[in-house]
């Protein structure tokens, strides 16, 4: 694809994104969207980690959850605006990715794994019982809802934009991190430790760097949600919240962009058109999720290229057939 | 000449095993340097003591006259020892051009922030990468394998690409890991013939091999180690009369009465 086609495809997307909830989409589908894009984020970010340097990491709830709290916390406490919050927020999430990369260094992946469930159980209870700072058990209400000047972006479609700029924002960083030297240090360590480091790549460096970024966007993600919902559990940032970001990236399908988008928005709506099944839809949605791994052990972006090829084909056939009646 | 290389007293300890011993070892700059010896002599210790992956446990290593022993393995990189391995470690997932594009990274210097912003200086810089690492495959012959899945190529191929991936660093010294293993007899003509080029750009080279015909045939200098300890060192025909290497490779002879 030539540099015109991709940015009108990307402009026809944008264009597509914010057109859609106005055309009779209730507010039920538009949180629906809203939760699957700060996911999108997530995902992204875990990606960085996992999808890319090859680091198993449960631990993005718990970047989320601290970017949650620090958002909340600094409009309550400090009185700052939203606006300032999110970039600290992140900012603050990114510290603790540091400080989780470091163990990286030292300890390899199957043993890194365990490293980050234990670190996201300490965030966890951390969130949980420092009464003084985080309300504990009681959680954090009242958390302030964003306003630009006199509007407030106090329902669901008018807070989608703002989920949707911040997704964006995350899509457009990844891409240009992925296709540049960064990126390929990042790969390098996934394929080979040794041969990256011996090619001169600092392997020590990036996969601190990796663990920091997605430690970033899981502070952003952390942010957008405490000010939409407005209340904080520390729960809620948990171990099956880690592993859900998880299975949506290798069920996408990792290392690639489009497949933590694929994987995030995918397992957000899927549960829900599932709900008919009653009593029975996580049963259904697990079996689901083992089939899809069986079936495509790189995840569902592999069809893409199929799919490419079908409607090419498509195309080429009606093209053909309007030569024909000429 | 110019001494490019100096180690001092190498000794490195696995424990209870010495897999190096007071090894005393100078390379001079732009010539085929070999290192031969029977399995377990500790050739490729060695070779990992120069390119900094192993760290001595005694004795020290300098480079253009710069001690490098104790930096991590990308520095020594970057200031210009390139290698290769014995077991290939190539990025096995990644096409051919990826795998010589990502040794570039040493010699590129943008960083985060001017990747975000794709900067003028990125694209300049992205550009560079692909010429040089497409100039590289030409070099060994691979141009026309540039989009190949490393993985898929045959044995030769990945061991070509290997070097590729190595000079594509830009080394001044470029260490050679048993290049010709699994080649057959034409492959290694190919070798000798491209490592003769390599040294016709002026990069000196140093490499442990077993094909006496390869060694014997370009090297300039031969050192030869056995159990840990450097028992030889000459031109090919003094390292082929010598009567230590002998014993070393087939054993004493038989003394009649």
């Amino acid at each position: 694809m030539g540099r015109r086609t991709r940015c009108a495809v990307a402009v026809g997307v944008v264009t597509l994104l914010a057109v859609f909830p106005l055309v009779g989409v209730g507010p039920y589908y538009i949180r629906l969207l809203n939760l699957a894009g700060i996911y999108v984020i997530l995902t992204l970010g875990l990606n960085f980690c996992v999808g890319m340097a090859g680091q198993i990491s449960y631990a993005q709830a718990s970047f989320f959850g601290i970017g949650a709290y620090a958002s909340a916390l600094l409009t309550l406490k400090t009185g700052v605006s939203f606006w300032a919050a999110l970039p600290l927020s992140a900012l603050v999430a990114l510290v603790f990715g540091v400080l989780l990369g470091l163990p990286s260094l030292k300890v390899g992946r199957y043993y890194l794994a365990i490293v980050t469930i234990g670190f996201s159980e300490i965030v966890r209870l951390v969130l949980l019982n420092w009464k003084e700072v985080t309300y504990g058990a009681e959680g954090v209400k009242n958390i302030p809802v964003p306003t630009i000047g006199t509007f407030t972006l106090n329902t669901d479609l008018r807070y989608y934009y703002l989920v949707l700029t911040i997704v964006l924002f995350a899509v457009f960083v990844s891409i240009r991190i992925v296709h540049s030297r960064i990126g390929r240090a990042l790969h390098a360590i996934r394929m080979s430790d040794l041969a990256a480091e011996v090619m001169g790549v600092n392997t020590r460096y990036y996969k601190i760097l990796a663990f920091a970024l997605s430690a970033f966007f899981g502070g952003l993600a952390g942010s957008l949600i405490a000010h939409y919902d407005t209340y904080l559990h520390a729960n809620s940032f948990n171990f099956m919240e880690s592993a859900k970001i998880l299975c949506m990236l290798f069920i996408g399908g990792s290392g690639s962009i489009e497949g933590p988008i694929i994987g995030a928005v995918g397992l957000t709506l899927l549960p829900e058109w599932l709900r008919f099944l009653k009593d029975y839809y996580m049963a259904i949605y697990g079996v689901g999720v083992v089939l899809l791994m069986g079936v495509m052990p790189s995840g569902i972006r592999s069809l893409i290229p199929q799919l490419a090829r079908f409607v090419q084909r498509l195309f080429t056939n009606k093209q053909r057939a309007v030569r024909s009646e000429h | 000449m110019r001494t490019i290389l100096q180690a001092e007293d190498i000794t490195v300890r696995f424990g209870g095993l010495v897999a190096l011993n007071g090894i005393n070892l100078s390379v001079q700059e732009g010539q085929i340097h070999a290192l031969i010896g029977p399995n377990g002599a500790g050739k490729t210790t060695l070779i990992n003591v120069l390119s900094n992956v192993t760290t001595p446990t005694t004795g020290r290593v300098t480079f253009n006259g710069e001690p490098i022993t104790g930096l991590p393995a990308h520095s020594a990189t970057e200031k210009g020892i390139g290698r290769t391995f014995q077991n290939i470690l190539l990025f096995a997932g990644a096409t051919v051009l990826e795998n010589v594009m990502i040794a570039r990274h040493c010699r590129t210097k943008y960083g985060l922030l001017e990747a975000i912003l794709r900067t003028r200086n990125v694209l300049n810089e992205e550009e560079t990468v692909c010429q040089k690492a497409l100039q590289e495959l030409e070099f060994v012959g691979m141009a026309d394998k540039a989009s190949t899945i490393a993985g898929n190529l045959d044995h030769g191929g990945q061991r070509l690409l290997e070097i590729a991936r190595a000079l594509a660093t830009e080394p001044s010294l470029l260490l050679l890991d048993e290049p010709s293993a699994g080649m057959n007899p034409q492959e290694v003509n190919t070798l000798m013939d491209l490592i003769l080029r390599i040294r016709g750009r002026g990069i000196t080279v140093l490499l442990i091999e077993h094909n006496m015909q390869l060694v014997m045939g370009i090297a300039d200098v031969v050192t030869v180690l056995n159990f840990g300890e450097k028992i030889a060192e000459g031109t090919p025909k003094e390292i082929q009369n010598n009567k230590d290497v002998r014993e070393a490779y087939l054993g004493r002879g038989i003394q009649y009465a």
